[in-house]
């Protein structure tokens, strides 16, 4: 009844007005003792709410309905109805049977009995529409509706509609208490008090709207898309609305625009809105209500929006973050040992300049040594080191004087030699000088020249000029070709004179691959001589062939290290690329106890340079990996680091030869995130701490990226989609202070 | 005359040659790529582009004409020489107001000039695909730019053309960017290959001098 007729029967009408504080201060109230009886609050409006009262102290429903109902009635003054059943719409339909001031409690016995009877309109969710509807089908109540199958339903009302009328009719509802449902829109209307005289009063308004719905969002912290400007229309032959300044009878009208940009500033508002208005051709007599509803909302921090983002990317900020806290601590540490670590072998790796300086040095075995750089040493050099050798260096010199080791000779001229081989002789007198780097620089500017002169000499050139024309095979021919640690540590005039005279860049002068391959394949074998004893048969084709040569070579060989790795080949479903060979090696115990020897160095540091010169040009991702890889491994197998100290140098220096730049292997983790085709992110398999087993249903789609990760700083490769197949098994490395690993497949 | 015909006809490499089918996907692809490198360093706001489907991936494409065309030309200018095996790289550079360069995308390319069978389009896409996607989330790998800086595309030949007949060389001019005084360091994002072709993705930034 409007106020007015009520006033109009009865003239001396007491009228209570709004009193919106109170109200406030009883709704806090309210909610602090249901707060106080259960965890699970779900709140309805400012004097309806759910609790899950399944946990509390309180056994009986009913005993703890009471005391919360007399709570509110002593803190308030108001009474109270409570409604107790086993789910949230069972329990709505037993406040409704509570009220007033009462409670309720329906048992799931009794739940049958309770609805049988009742009619559908007092289920909540079916509304006058559905009513009809259902009336129309000679359903009115509760067990009648039991009566149309479940496909019916869905077929004639909807998937979720039909789902909700079949389970609401026998009482099911699965609604958790306490979920909170994001906003789809956030808007404003109003319908009430609206009349217009002019459009100017109409801009006034909407621009008052625009602020207010930009309010809105700014308050949920989200910006949207999507914008619809509603107007209720007065209808032709309607009169005046019965109510008073009512919007009466109307046709509801809209026009809605998407930008590409979210956004929930007023000035973009009111510019849409406006553009908006303009698309209704109408009287602003007319006008009874407005209303403008923004929708596709995103939240304002990610602004990035897209489905892959959304996920991706929120994992990655958020564990990157972590992981680099962890790496500065690994950075500074490794950095340490780095200085103290002192290489019994020779090596290319610029660490051996800090090796130089700890007096502490191992001597590399005799068979190590570079014949021809001790030839030309330098007498009281020679005698020094012979007194470490014990005397036996002189022996061994005669013995050896006659071979001619040096790669110079071997080698057709290629400019890319040249700087592995001022590598190579410099390499030697580091060792030898431990005191000052003075003396270094010395020796290794004699080095040089006396290198350079021997070749000069023995090419038949009368000058004994230390920069012999670069035709002669020695000097690279670039400077990108320089290895930059070596050349740092020349002294001056030498560094000078070098840069000057060699150009930037080498020319472009392509030659064809093959002729390229042979010619570094030709170096690997001859700078491996060096290092020690090669196996018996050397061949320079270990990876032809399916299976690749080296598996049987390692099978036959009398090293366990070899041949469990033959072994990771079949196990890491043979195909020919070595990461997945480490990957899987990566948590053999067994190839981490293996002690290192000379033998099993060196056929893997041929295996592994060859592989570098097959995959050089086409695989960079593959190299990347598999130095990832091994620079892990290197932190646990003393093979695995020697392996890695004679490889990295000779990666980087190839790769530079290729590609005019060294290979970024910083400690940036890749980082690599799980997600189920739902966003979830929760081991579907079977998990233990190294292994994990794909059920075949899920990998057999090449278009999968599988991602993995373990709560460890140390990064994780996945297999490409194309390696995934039905019986991938990927193995994770356990950490000990991480149990947690999270597994995931995101489709594409 | 008919013999003749027949021999003229096959003088001219008919436009279904595998090295034709791979330069086509492979400059869509290259459209698309560079498009996405540019989305990835935000160096324009997400509004500016549109979401496309390529590959059955998501993709974004320039809405600015300018951008658009600046884009789709540079790469398809590079149809011909790409279908001869040409171009060796093709860089996405992003420099700073002093010239230098802060951040190059390299795509090397390869393809196979030998006269084999029919390109495998299908496995071709799915390696490109996994390019992009990888390339997406990428973006851990690369720094930040700085907020003036421009960008333009390279490429980098491995014989200058001969010019006669190919008339899209007049689009290209020796680029201006500086080079580095050091090395690089790159960090591969995928590589790919294949019969017809090898295509590598790496980033190249400057070796952060230390001392």
């Amino acid at each position: 009844m409007f106020m007015r007729n009520a006033k109009a029967l009865c003239p001396h009408l007491v009228i209570v007005p709004y009193d919106f504080e109170a109200y406030e201060e009883v709704a806090d109230q309210f909610y602090n003792i249901l707060h106080k009886h259960s965890k699970k609050v779900q709140a309805v409006s400012c004097d309806e709410a759910f609790l899950d009262v399944t946990a509390s102290e309180e056994q009986d429903p009913e005993t703890l309905a009471c005391m919360i109902r007399k709570e509110i009635f002593d803190g308030t003054g108001c009474t109270a109805s409570a409604g107790i059943a086993g789910n949230l719409l069972m329990a709505r339909l037993a406040t409704r049977s509570a009220k007033p001031d009462g409670q309720c409690y329906i048992p799931n016995e009794k739940v049958d009995d309770y609805l049988l009877q009742l009619p559908i309109k007092a289920l909540p969710g079916i509304g006058h529409v559905l009513e009809q509807k259902l009336n129309k089908r000679h359903v009115q109540t509760c067990e009648q509706l039991r009566a149309i199958s479940k496909d019916s339903l869905q077929k004639d009302f909807g998937t979720k509609t039909g789902e909700m009328l079949w389970n609401y009719c026998r009482g099911v509802d699965n609604r958790a208490v306490g979920i909170i449902k994001e906003n789809k829109s956030i808007g404003a209307e109003v319908n009430w008090g609206v009349r217009f005289k002019d459009l100017s009063d109409v801009h006034r308004f909407l621009l008052s709207l625009c602020k207010e719905v930009s309010l809105r969002l700014q308050g949920c912290e989200v910006q949207g898309r999507t914008f619809t400007l509603k107007i209720k229309k007065r209808r032709k032959d309607a009169g005046e609305p019965v109510k008073y300044m009512g919007c009466g009878e109307c046709e509801n009208l809209s026009h809605s625009t998407t930008v590409p940009v979210p956004t929930d500033s007023v000035d973009v508002l009111q510019r849409i809105t406006m553009q908006l208005f303009s698309f209704f051709h109408i009287d602003v007599r007319d006008i009874r209500g407005v209303g403008l509803q923004v929708s596709r909302l995103e939240s304002s921090d990610c602004l990035k929006q897209e489905y892959e983002r959304n996920t991706m990317k929120s994992w990655l900020a958020s564990v990157t973050t972590n992981s680099q806290n962890l790496l500065e601590g690994e950075r500074g540490g490794s950095s340490c040992s780095k200085s103290n670590g002192n290489t019994s072998k020779i090596t290319w790796d610029t660490r051996s300049r800090e090796a130089s300086l700890d007096t502490h040095s191992a001597l590399p075995a005799l068979n190590d040594l570079d014949v021809s750089v001790l030839e030309n040493l330098p007498s009281d050099l020679l005698s020094e080191m012979n007194e470490m050798y014990d005397g036996k260096l002189v022996d061994f010199l005669s013995e050896n004087k006659g071979r001619m080791k040096d790669p110079v000779h071997s080698a057709p001229q290629d400019g890319v030699e040249g700087s592995k081989i001022n590598a190579e002789e410099a390499g030697p007198c580091f060792e030898i000088q431990t005191d000052s780097i003075d003396k270094n620089d010395e020796v290794c500017y004699r080095n040089f020249k006396a290198l350079f002169s021997d070749s000069a000499r023995s090419m038949g050139h009368p000058s004994v000029d230390v920069f012999a024309p670069a035709d002669c095979g020695l000097m690279p021919s670039s400077l990108s070709q320089v290895d930059v640690s070596v050349l740092q540590q020349l002294p001056k005039e030498l560094r000078e004179d070098i840069v000057d005279l060699l150009p930037a860049h080498r020319s472009t002068n392509y030659q064809s691959d093959a002729k390229k391959d042979s010619m570094e394949q030709l170096a690997v074998g001859a700078t491996l001589d060096q290092s020690g004893v090669l196996e018996s048969d050397s061949c320079d084709e270990l990876w032809n062939g399916r299976p690749p040569l080296w598996i049987d070579k390692f099978k036959g060989s009398n090293c366990l290290m070899l041949k469990v790795l033959a072994e990771m080949y079949f196990m890491s479903g043979s195909t020919s690329k070595l990461s997945s060979i480490l990957q899987c090696s990566v948590s053999n115990s067994e190839l981490q106890a293996v002690a290192a020897d000379d033998d099993t160095v060196n056929c893997l540091c041929k295996l592994v340079m060859q592989y570098i010169q097959l995959k050089l040009d086409t695989d960079l991702e593959e190299m990347y990996l598999c130095f990832r890889l091994l620079r892990r491994f290197s932190k646990k197998s003393e093979v695995f680091r020697q392996l890695y100290d004679v490889g990295y140098p000779y990666l980087q220096t190839c790769i530079r030869g290729s590609y005019g730049g060294s290979l970024n292997l910083s400690p940036l983790e890749e980082l690599l995130i799980p997600f189920l085709p739902d966003g979830s992110s929760h081991p579907p398999f079977g998990v233990d701490k190294r292994l994990i087993f794909f059920s075949t249903g899920l990998c057999l789609v090449p278009d999968m990226l599988l991602f993995i990760q373990g709560w460890t700083k140390r990064s994780f490769c996945g297999p490409t989609p194309e390696d995934i197949t039905e019986r991938t098994q990927v193995f994770i490395e356990p950490d000990s202070m991480e149990t947690q690993y999270l597994v995931g497949i995101q489709h594409l | 005359m008919s013999v003749e015909l027949a021999k003229a006809a096959n003088a001219k490499k008919p436009s279904h040659s595998p090295q034709a089918e791979t330069a086509r996907i492979l400059v869509e692809l290259l459209e698309v790529a560079v498009t996405s490198i540019l989305y990835l360093k935000g160096l324009y706001p997400s509004g500016a582009y549109e979401r496309r489907r390529y590959l059955n991936l998501l993709v974004h494409r320039a809405i600015h004409p300018e951008l658009r065309s600046y884009i789709y030309s540079s790469v398809n200018e590079l149809f011909a020489f790409i279908e001869k095996g040409l171009v060796e790289r093709i860089a996405v550079i992003f420099f700073g107001c002093d010239g230098v360069p802060v951040e190059k995308f390299v795509f090397k390319l390869h393809v196979s000039q030998s006269n084999g069978s029919e390109v495998e389009v299908d496995q071709l896409e799915s390696s490109l695909r996994s390019l992009l996607v990888k390339l997406s989330v990428s973006d851990m790998l690369t720094k930040v730019l700085p907020s003036d800086c421009k960008w333009e595309i390279v490429a980098y030949f491995n014989a200058l053309p001969d010019t006669d007949g190919i008339k899209e060389t007049q689009f290209w001019k020796p680029t201006e960017t500086k080079q580095w005084r050091q090395p690089s360091l790159i960090t591969p994002i995928k590589s790919m290959s294949s019969e017809s072709v090898a295509l590598q993705l790496y980033v190249e930034h400057q070796t952060e001098t230390e001392i």
